[in-house]
Protein backbone atom coordinates (compact mmCIF):
# COMPACT_ATOMS: atom_id res chain seq x y z
CA UNK A 1 0.00 0.00 0.00
CA UNK A 2 1.27 3.30 -0.92
CA UNK A 3 1.86 6.18 1.40
CA UNK A 4 -0.77 8.31 0.06
CA UNK A 5 -3.57 5.48 0.40
CA UNK A 6 -2.51 4.63 3.82
CA UNK A 7 -2.96 7.64 5.01
CA UNK A 8 -6.29 8.27 3.11
CA UNK A 9 -7.27 4.74 4.93
CA UNK A 10 -6.33 5.86 7.99
CA UNK A 11 -8.62 8.78 7.72
CA UNK A 12 -11.61 6.75 6.90
CA UNK A 13 -10.82 4.45 9.59
CA UNK A 14 -10.91 7.28 11.50
CA UNK A 15 -14.29 8.65 10.74
CA UNK A 16 -15.74 4.87 10.86
CA UNK A 17 -14.25 4.78 15.18
CA UNK A 18 -15.72 8.77 15.18
CA UNK A 19 -19.10 7.67 13.95
CA UNK A 20 -19.20 4.55 15.77
CA UNK A 21 -18.24 6.18 19.11
CA UNK A 22 -20.81 8.99 18.57
CA UNK A 23 -23.68 6.90 17.39
CA UNK A 24 -23.70 4.14 20.17
CA UNK A 25 -22.93 7.75 22.71
CA UNK A 26 -19.64 5.89 24.15
CA UNK A 27 -18.05 8.39 25.48
CA UNK A 28 -13.95 9.06 25.32
CA UNK A 29 -12.09 7.50 27.82
CA UNK A 30 -11.36 9.62 30.63
CA UNK A 31 -7.69 10.93 31.06
CA UNK A 32 -6.63 9.68 34.26
CA UNK A 33 -6.31 6.30 34.97
CA UNK A 34 -5.29 5.76 38.51
CA UNK A 35 -3.94 2.45 37.93
CA UNK A 36 -1.50 3.30 35.12
CA UNK A 37 -0.59 7.44 36.40
CA UNK A 38 1.93 7.46 33.34
CA UNK A 39 -0.64 6.36 30.82
CA UNK A 40 -0.74 9.33 28.33
CA UNK A 41 -4.14 10.84 27.83
CA UNK A 42 -4.15 10.53 24.42
CA UNK A 43 -3.27 7.61 22.21
CA UNK A 44 -0.40 7.84 20.44
CA UNK A 45 -1.05 7.86 16.38
CA UNK A 46 -2.62 4.81 15.50
CA UNK A 47 -1.74 2.29 12.99
CA UNK A 48 -4.05 0.78 10.11
CA UNK A 49 -4.30 -2.34 12.31
CA UNK A 50 -4.68 -0.79 15.69
CA UNK A 51 -7.96 1.70 14.47
CA UNK A 52 -9.10 -1.47 13.28
CA UNK A 53 -9.03 -3.05 16.28
CA UNK A 54 -10.41 -0.04 18.30
CA UNK A 55 -13.52 -0.29 16.17
CA UNK A 56 -14.13 -3.55 17.22
CA UNK A 57 -13.15 -3.15 20.84
CA UNK A 58 -15.71 -0.37 20.58
CA UNK A 59 -18.55 -2.17 19.34
CA UNK A 60 -17.20 -5.32 22.01
CA UNK A 61 -17.12 -3.07 24.46
CA UNK A 62 -20.55 -1.59 24.06
CA UNK A 63 -22.22 -4.71 24.12
CA UNK A 64 -20.60 -5.42 27.58
CA UNK A 65 -21.67 -2.56 28.78
CA UNK A 66 -18.86 -0.79 28.09
CA UNK A 67 -17.11 -1.73 31.30
CA UNK A 68 -17.14 -5.26 31.27
CA UNK A 69 -18.18 -5.19 34.88
CA UNK A 70 -20.98 -7.24 35.94
CA UNK A 71 -24.56 -5.45 37.53
CA UNK A 72 -23.69 -7.18 41.19
CA UNK A 73 -20.02 -6.03 41.14
CA UNK A 74 -21.61 -2.15 39.51
CA UNK A 75 -23.89 -2.82 43.15
CA UNK A 76 -20.76 -2.91 45.47
CA UNK A 77 -18.73 -0.86 44.09
CA UNK A 78 -21.48 1.86 43.56
CA UNK A 79 -22.68 0.97 47.68
CA UNK A 80 -18.89 1.42 48.40
CA UNK A 81 -18.80 4.65 46.42
CA UNK A 82 -21.94 6.09 48.36
CA UNK A 83 -20.57 5.27 51.59
CA UNK A 84 -17.81 7.72 50.51
CA UNK A 85 -19.54 10.38 49.11
CA UNK A 86 -22.00 10.36 52.69
CA UNK A 87 -19.29 10.62 54.64
CA UNK A 88 -17.04 13.33 52.87
CA UNK A 89 -20.56 15.64 52.80
CA UNK A 90 -21.72 15.61 56.61
CA UNK A 91 -24.58 12.84 56.24
CA UNK A 92 -27.73 12.97 54.77
CA UNK A 93 -30.47 15.69 55.47
CA UNK A 94 -33.28 13.23 57.06
CA UNK A 95 -35.84 15.25 56.46
CA UNK A 96 -39.16 13.12 54.85
CA UNK A 97 -40.54 15.88 52.73
CA UNK A 98 -37.30 17.01 50.97
CA UNK A 99 -36.43 13.50 50.62
CA UNK A 100 -39.71 12.40 48.55
CA UNK A 101 -40.11 15.25 46.46
CA UNK A 102 -36.19 14.43 45.25
CA UNK A 103 -37.43 11.04 45.01
CA UNK A 104 -40.24 11.66 43.24
CA UNK A 105 -38.79 13.73 40.60
CA UNK A 106 -36.18 11.56 40.49
CA UNK A 107 -37.98 8.46 39.66
CA UNK A 108 -40.03 10.02 37.03
CA UNK A 109 -36.94 10.54 35.04
CA UNK A 110 -35.11 7.44 36.13
CA UNK A 111 -38.24 5.60 34.38
CA UNK A 112 -36.64 6.35 31.34
CA UNK A 113 -33.70 6.21 30.94
CA UNK A 114 -31.18 3.74 29.21
CA UNK A 115 -30.52 1.47 31.98
CA UNK A 116 -34.07 0.61 33.60
CA UNK A 117 -32.39 -2.18 35.05
CA UNK A 118 -31.52 -0.58 37.89
CA UNK A 119 -33.15 0.74 40.92
CA UNK A 120 -32.11 4.42 41.04
CA UNK A 121 -31.93 5.82 44.74
CA UNK A 122 -32.09 9.92 45.73
CA UNK A 123 -31.15 11.67 48.63
CA UNK A 124 -29.57 15.05 49.62
CA UNK A 125 -26.53 15.83 51.32
CA UNK A 126 -26.18 17.81 54.47
CA UNK A 127 -23.55 20.09 52.81
CA UNK A 128 -23.76 23.90 52.17
CA UNK A 129 -21.73 23.82 48.87
CA UNK A 130 -23.38 23.42 45.53
CA UNK A 131 -22.65 20.29 43.92
CA UNK A 132 -24.26 17.00 43.24
CA UNK A 133 -23.01 13.50 43.16
CA UNK A 134 -23.55 9.82 41.91
CA UNK A 135 -21.71 6.52 42.09
CA UNK A 136 -22.18 3.18 40.22
CA UNK A 137 -25.55 1.20 40.72
CA UNK A 138 -28.14 3.84 41.18
CA UNK A 139 -27.07 6.16 43.75
CA UNK A 140 -27.53 9.90 43.35
CA UNK A 141 -27.35 12.67 45.83
CA UNK A 142 -27.57 16.23 45.57
CA UNK A 143 -26.21 18.81 48.65
CA UNK A 144 -28.93 20.68 50.44
CA UNK A 145 -27.04 23.83 49.04
CA UNK A 146 -27.97 22.55 45.44
CA UNK A 147 -31.14 21.60 46.86
CA UNK A 148 -31.75 25.42 47.97
CA UNK A 149 -30.47 27.34 45.17
CA UNK A 150 -32.88 25.23 42.92
CA UNK A 151 -35.47 27.63 41.65
CA UNK A 152 -37.98 25.02 41.29
CA UNK A 153 -38.28 21.07 40.23
CA UNK A 154 -37.66 21.92 36.35
CA UNK A 155 -33.70 22.95 37.97
CA UNK A 156 -33.86 20.16 40.15
CA UNK A 157 -35.20 17.41 36.97
CA UNK A 158 -32.13 18.84 35.21
CA UNK A 159 -29.57 18.58 37.81
CA UNK A 160 -30.72 14.92 38.82
CA UNK A 161 -31.32 14.02 34.70
CA UNK A 162 -27.49 15.08 34.51
CA UNK A 163 -26.22 12.39 37.42
CA UNK A 164 -28.46 10.11 36.39
CA UNK A 165 -26.88 10.23 32.75
CA UNK A 166 -23.00 9.72 34.47
CA UNK A 167 -24.36 5.98 35.99
CA UNK A 168 -26.07 5.36 32.54
CA UNK A 169 -22.88 5.92 30.33
CA UNK A 170 -21.07 4.45 33.20
CA UNK A 171 -18.66 7.08 33.36
CA UNK A 172 -17.14 6.61 37.23
CA UNK A 173 -16.89 2.72 36.25
CA UNK A 174 -14.36 4.06 33.54
CA UNK A 175 -12.17 4.75 35.62
CA UNK A 176 -10.95 1.95 37.34
CA UNK A 177 -9.50 -0.88 34.65
CA UNK A 178 -11.05 -4.02 34.71
CA UNK A 179 -8.69 -5.56 33.61
CA UNK A 180 -6.16 -4.35 36.72
CA UNK A 181 -9.59 -4.23 38.97
CA UNK A 182 -11.67 -7.06 38.55
CA UNK A 183 -9.08 -9.98 37.94
CA UNK A 184 -8.92 -12.42 41.34
CA UNK A 185 -10.86 -10.04 43.05
CA UNK A 186 -14.10 -11.82 43.65
CA UNK A 187 -14.58 -15.96 44.26
CA UNK A 188 -17.15 -17.49 42.19
CA UNK A 189 -19.98 -16.88 44.82
CA UNK A 190 -19.46 -13.07 43.29
CA UNK A 191 -17.73 -12.77 47.15
CA UNK A 192 -14.84 -10.35 47.40
CA UNK A 193 -11.07 -12.33 48.00
CA UNK A 194 -8.84 -9.24 47.89
CA UNK A 195 -10.27 -6.29 50.09
CA UNK A 196 -7.11 -4.09 49.83
CA UNK A 197 -7.90 -4.04 45.99
CA UNK A 198 -11.08 -3.55 46.64
CA UNK A 199 -10.68 -0.57 48.78
CA UNK A 200 -8.31 0.60 46.29
CA UNK A 201 -10.45 0.09 43.32
CA UNK A 202 -13.18 2.13 45.22
CA UNK A 203 -11.03 5.29 46.42
CA UNK A 204 -9.90 5.73 42.40
CA UNK A 205 -13.35 6.52 41.71
CA UNK A 206 -13.93 9.00 45.10
CA UNK A 207 -10.47 10.25 44.39
CA UNK A 208 -11.89 11.34 41.09
CA UNK A 209 -15.18 12.88 42.51
CA UNK A 210 -13.95 14.32 44.48
CA UNK A 211 -10.64 15.79 43.44
CA UNK A 212 -10.00 15.27 39.80
CA UNK A 213 -13.10 15.34 38.63
CA UNK A 214 -14.63 13.37 35.42
CA UNK A 215 -12.66 14.37 31.87
CA UNK A 216 -14.59 17.47 30.67
CA UNK A 217 -16.30 15.45 27.71
CA UNK A 218 -18.21 13.49 30.47
CA UNK A 219 -19.61 16.15 32.00
CA UNK A 220 -20.67 17.65 28.53
CA UNK A 221 -21.98 14.23 27.87
CA UNK A 222 -23.72 14.17 31.20
CA UNK A 223 -25.54 17.98 30.22
CA UNK A 224 -26.53 16.95 26.64
CA UNK A 225 -28.27 13.44 27.57
CA UNK A 226 -29.29 15.01 30.96
CA UNK A 227 -31.02 17.68 29.33
CA UNK A 228 -32.75 15.01 26.76
CA UNK A 229 -33.79 12.59 29.19
CA UNK A 230 -35.77 15.64 31.30
CA UNK A 231 -37.42 16.83 28.18
CA UNK A 232 -38.38 13.48 27.02
CA UNK A 233 -40.02 13.13 30.45
CA UNK A 234 -41.90 16.42 30.50
CA UNK A 235 -39.16 18.48 32.19
CA UNK A 236 -38.55 22.19 30.63
CA UNK A 237 -35.20 22.02 28.04
CA UNK A 238 -33.77 25.31 29.00
CA UNK A 239 -33.89 24.13 32.94
CA UNK A 240 -30.18 23.02 33.32
CA UNK A 241 -28.90 26.13 31.31
CA UNK A 242 -31.34 28.39 33.31
CA UNK A 243 -30.14 26.85 36.48
CA UNK A 244 -26.20 27.48 35.60
CA UNK A 245 -26.59 30.58 34.15
CA UNK A 246 -28.17 31.81 37.27
CA UNK A 247 -25.49 30.33 39.23
CA UNK A 248 -22.91 32.01 37.37
CA UNK A 249 -24.35 35.30 37.82
CA UNK A 250 -23.19 34.46 41.74
CA UNK A 251 -20.72 32.36 41.76
CA UNK A 252 -18.78 32.91 38.24
CA UNK A 253 -16.05 30.61 37.23
CA UNK A 254 -15.08 30.31 40.80
CA UNK A 255 -15.67 26.96 41.44
CA UNK A 256 -17.16 27.15 44.74
CA UNK A 257 -20.51 25.60 42.38
CA UNK A 258 -19.51 21.74 41.17
CA UNK A 259 -16.03 22.70 41.88
CA UNK A 260 -14.76 19.81 40.13
CA UNK A 261 -16.61 20.07 37.03
CA UNK A 262 -15.49 22.21 33.89
CA UNK A 263 -16.23 25.59 34.24
CA UNK A 264 -19.94 26.92 34.50
CA UNK A 265 -18.84 29.31 31.57
CA UNK A 266 -17.46 26.49 30.01
CA UNK A 267 -20.88 24.21 30.36
CA UNK A 268 -23.14 27.31 29.52
CA UNK A 269 -21.12 27.56 26.15
CA UNK A 270 -21.75 24.49 25.12
CA UNK A 271 -25.60 24.18 26.26
CA UNK A 272 -26.34 27.19 24.15
CA UNK A 273 -25.05 25.42 21.13
CA UNK B 1 -10.00 7.66 -5.03
CA UNK B 2 -13.36 6.21 -6.10
CA UNK B 3 -12.96 3.26 -3.72
CA UNK B 4 -12.98 5.80 -0.88
CA UNK B 5 -15.36 8.24 -2.01
CA UNK B 6 -17.55 4.79 -1.97
CA UNK B 7 -16.30 4.01 1.31
CA UNK B 8 -17.28 7.64 2.84
CA UNK B 9 -20.83 7.25 1.14
CA UNK B 10 -21.73 4.33 2.51
CA UNK B 11 -20.66 5.47 6.17
CA UNK B 12 -22.44 8.75 5.69
CA UNK B 13 -25.32 6.35 4.93
CA UNK B 14 -24.76 4.12 8.15
CA UNK B 15 -24.43 7.31 10.27
CA UNK B 16 -27.88 8.84 8.82
CA UNK B 17 -29.96 5.62 9.06
CA UNK B 18 -28.52 5.53 12.67
CA UNK B 19 -29.07 8.30 14.25
CA UNK B 20 -32.47 9.02 12.49
CA UNK B 21 -35.42 9.50 14.74
CA UNK B 22 -38.31 6.92 15.20
CA UNK B 23 -39.92 6.31 11.78
CA UNK B 24 -42.58 4.48 10.82
CA UNK B 25 -41.76 1.57 8.39
CA UNK B 26 -38.45 1.36 10.53
CA UNK B 27 -38.02 -1.22 13.58
CA UNK B 28 -37.80 -0.13 17.03
CA UNK B 29 -36.95 -1.67 20.59
CA UNK B 30 -38.68 -1.00 23.95
CA UNK B 31 -36.39 -0.14 26.89
CA UNK B 32 -38.23 -2.24 29.28
CA UNK B 33 -38.92 -5.89 29.35
CA UNK B 34 -42.06 -6.42 30.01
CA UNK B 35 -43.37 -3.37 28.50
CA UNK B 36 -47.25 -3.01 27.77
CA UNK B 37 -48.56 -3.01 24.13
CA UNK B 38 -51.94 -0.71 24.93
CA UNK B 39 -54.47 -0.59 22.37
CA UNK B 40 -55.02 3.33 22.57
CA UNK B 41 -52.28 6.49 23.06
CA UNK B 42 -53.43 6.39 26.60
CA UNK B 43 -51.57 5.07 29.69
CA UNK B 44 -54.74 3.89 31.15
CA UNK B 45 -55.40 1.67 28.20
CA UNK B 46 -56.38 -1.92 27.49
CA UNK B 47 -52.90 -4.68 27.80
CA UNK B 48 -53.05 -5.74 24.47
CA UNK B 49 -49.74 -7.93 24.27
CA UNK B 50 -46.40 -7.36 26.77
CA UNK B 51 -43.46 -6.85 24.48
CA UNK B 52 -39.40 -7.86 24.86
CA UNK B 53 -36.22 -5.73 25.14
CA UNK B 54 -34.36 -7.06 22.98
CA UNK B 55 -36.98 -8.09 20.35
CA UNK B 56 -37.60 -6.01 17.15
CA UNK B 57 -41.01 -4.87 16.72
CA UNK B 58 -42.33 -2.92 13.88
CA UNK B 59 -43.26 0.73 13.65
CA UNK B 60 -46.36 1.15 12.34
CA UNK B 61 -47.16 4.85 12.93
CA UNK B 62 -46.01 7.49 15.04
CA UNK B 63 -48.77 10.51 16.63
CA UNK B 64 -47.35 13.00 18.66
CA UNK B 65 -45.30 11.05 21.28
CA UNK B 66 -46.44 7.96 20.77
CA UNK B 67 -45.61 4.92 18.74
CA UNK B 68 -47.66 2.79 17.15
CA UNK B 69 -46.20 -1.04 17.18
CA UNK B 70 -46.44 -4.21 15.65
CA UNK B 71 -45.94 -7.08 17.87
CA UNK B 72 -47.05 -10.47 15.84
CA UNK B 73 -50.71 -10.41 15.33
CA UNK B 74 -51.11 -7.46 18.04
CA UNK B 75 -51.20 -3.98 17.12
CA UNK B 76 -50.89 -1.26 19.87
CA UNK B 77 -49.44 1.82 21.05
CA UNK B 78 -45.97 2.61 23.66
CA UNK B 79 -44.85 6.18 24.44
CA UNK B 80 -42.20 7.51 22.65
CA UNK B 81 -39.63 7.66 25.64
CA UNK B 82 -39.97 4.04 26.19
CA UNK B 83 -39.15 3.17 22.44
CA UNK B 84 -35.53 3.33 21.45
CA UNK B 85 -34.48 2.95 17.45
CA UNK B 86 -31.52 1.07 19.11
CA UNK B 87 -31.39 -2.01 20.87
CA UNK B 88 -30.72 -1.36 24.63
CA UNK B 89 -27.33 -3.09 26.06
CA UNK B 90 -27.04 -6.44 26.97
CA UNK B 91 -27.20 -5.96 31.00
CA UNK B 92 -23.69 -8.36 32.53
CA UNK B 93 -25.36 -10.74 34.96
CA UNK B 94 -22.02 -12.66 35.50
CA UNK B 95 -21.34 -13.16 39.30
CA UNK B 96 -24.77 -12.42 40.88
CA UNK B 97 -25.35 -14.03 43.70
CA UNK B 98 -27.72 -16.99 43.06
CA UNK B 99 -30.19 -15.41 45.33
CA UNK B 100 -30.74 -12.47 43.35
CA UNK B 101 -30.23 -14.19 39.58
CA UNK B 102 -33.99 -14.57 39.12
CA UNK B 103 -34.22 -11.46 37.94
CA UNK B 104 -31.69 -7.96 37.50
CA UNK B 105 -34.16 -5.99 38.88
CA UNK B 106 -34.43 -7.76 42.22
CA UNK B 107 -30.41 -7.47 41.89
CA UNK B 108 -30.44 -4.15 41.82
CA UNK B 109 -33.01 -3.29 44.69
CA UNK B 110 -31.59 -5.47 47.00
CA UNK B 111 -30.34 -2.61 49.17
CA UNK B 112 -26.59 -1.38 50.46
CA UNK B 113 -24.38 -4.67 49.37
CA UNK B 114 -22.49 -6.90 52.36
CA UNK B 115 -19.27 -5.64 50.46
CA UNK B 116 -20.15 -2.16 50.32
CA UNK B 117 -20.73 -2.28 54.35
CA UNK B 118 -17.60 -4.61 54.84
CA UNK B 119 -15.67 -1.57 52.90
CA UNK B 120 -17.29 1.34 55.14
CA UNK B 121 -16.78 -0.89 57.99
CA UNK B 122 -12.66 -1.10 57.27
CA UNK B 123 -12.65 2.98 56.38
CA UNK B 124 -14.36 3.94 60.15
CA UNK B 125 -17.72 4.65 58.09
CA UNK B 126 -20.35 2.68 59.48
CA UNK B 127 -22.44 5.70 60.23
CA UNK B 128 -22.63 6.64 56.91
CA UNK B 129 -23.40 2.90 55.52
CA UNK B 130 -26.46 2.82 58.31
CA UNK B 131 -27.54 6.82 56.67
CA UNK B 132 -27.70 5.07 53.20
CA UNK B 133 -29.86 2.07 54.45
CA UNK B 134 -32.30 5.08 55.79
CA UNK B 135 -31.89 6.45 52.01
CA UNK B 136 -33.05 2.91 50.76
CA UNK B 137 -35.77 2.73 52.64
CA UNK B 138 -36.69 6.14 51.89
CA UNK B 139 -36.77 5.30 48.06
CA UNK B 140 -38.31 1.96 48.47
CA UNK B 141 -41.27 3.98 50.16
CA UNK B 142 -41.77 5.79 47.30
CA UNK B 143 -44.17 3.04 45.38
CA UNK B 144 -44.50 2.78 41.39
CA UNK B 145 -47.63 4.46 42.23
CA UNK B 146 -46.79 7.22 44.04
CA UNK B 147 -44.29 8.08 40.75
CA UNK B 148 -47.26 6.81 38.57
CA UNK B 149 -49.09 9.65 40.75
CA UNK B 150 -46.72 12.51 40.85
CA UNK B 151 -46.01 12.10 36.96
CA UNK B 152 -50.41 12.43 36.12
CA UNK B 153 -50.59 15.33 38.79
CA UNK B 154 -47.89 16.96 37.16
CA UNK B 155 -48.55 16.17 33.40
CA UNK B 156 -45.36 14.23 33.31
CA UNK B 157 -43.92 10.93 31.10
CA UNK B 158 -46.86 9.21 29.02
CA UNK B 159 -49.33 11.43 31.10
CA UNK B 160 -48.62 14.80 28.92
Amino acid sequence: MSRGNFLVTGVVLLLVTGITRAQFNIPSIPSINPFHPSAPSTPSAPTTSSINDSTLNGVVEMAKGATGISLADEMKIGGAVAVDIVARNGGLVKDEEINHRVILIGKSLSTYCARPELNFRFAVLNSDSINAYSAPGGYVFITRGLYNSAANDQELAAVLAHEIEHIVKRHALKVISRGQFMKGLFDAGGSITNTSAFDSGVQSITDTLFTKGFDPSAEFEADKEGRSLAAKVGYERSALLDFLQQLFKTEGDSKEAFPTHPPLSHRIERLEK
Amino acid sequence: MRRYVLILGILATVSLATAAELEAGHSAYVIHDGQPLLADKDPDAATVAKLKSHHEYQVIAISGKWVQLQAGSNTGWVYSGNVSRDEPPEINTSSLKTEASATTLNAAARGLDDDAKGYAKRQGNSESASDIEWMEKQNDAVSKADVKAYMKEHKLGEYQ
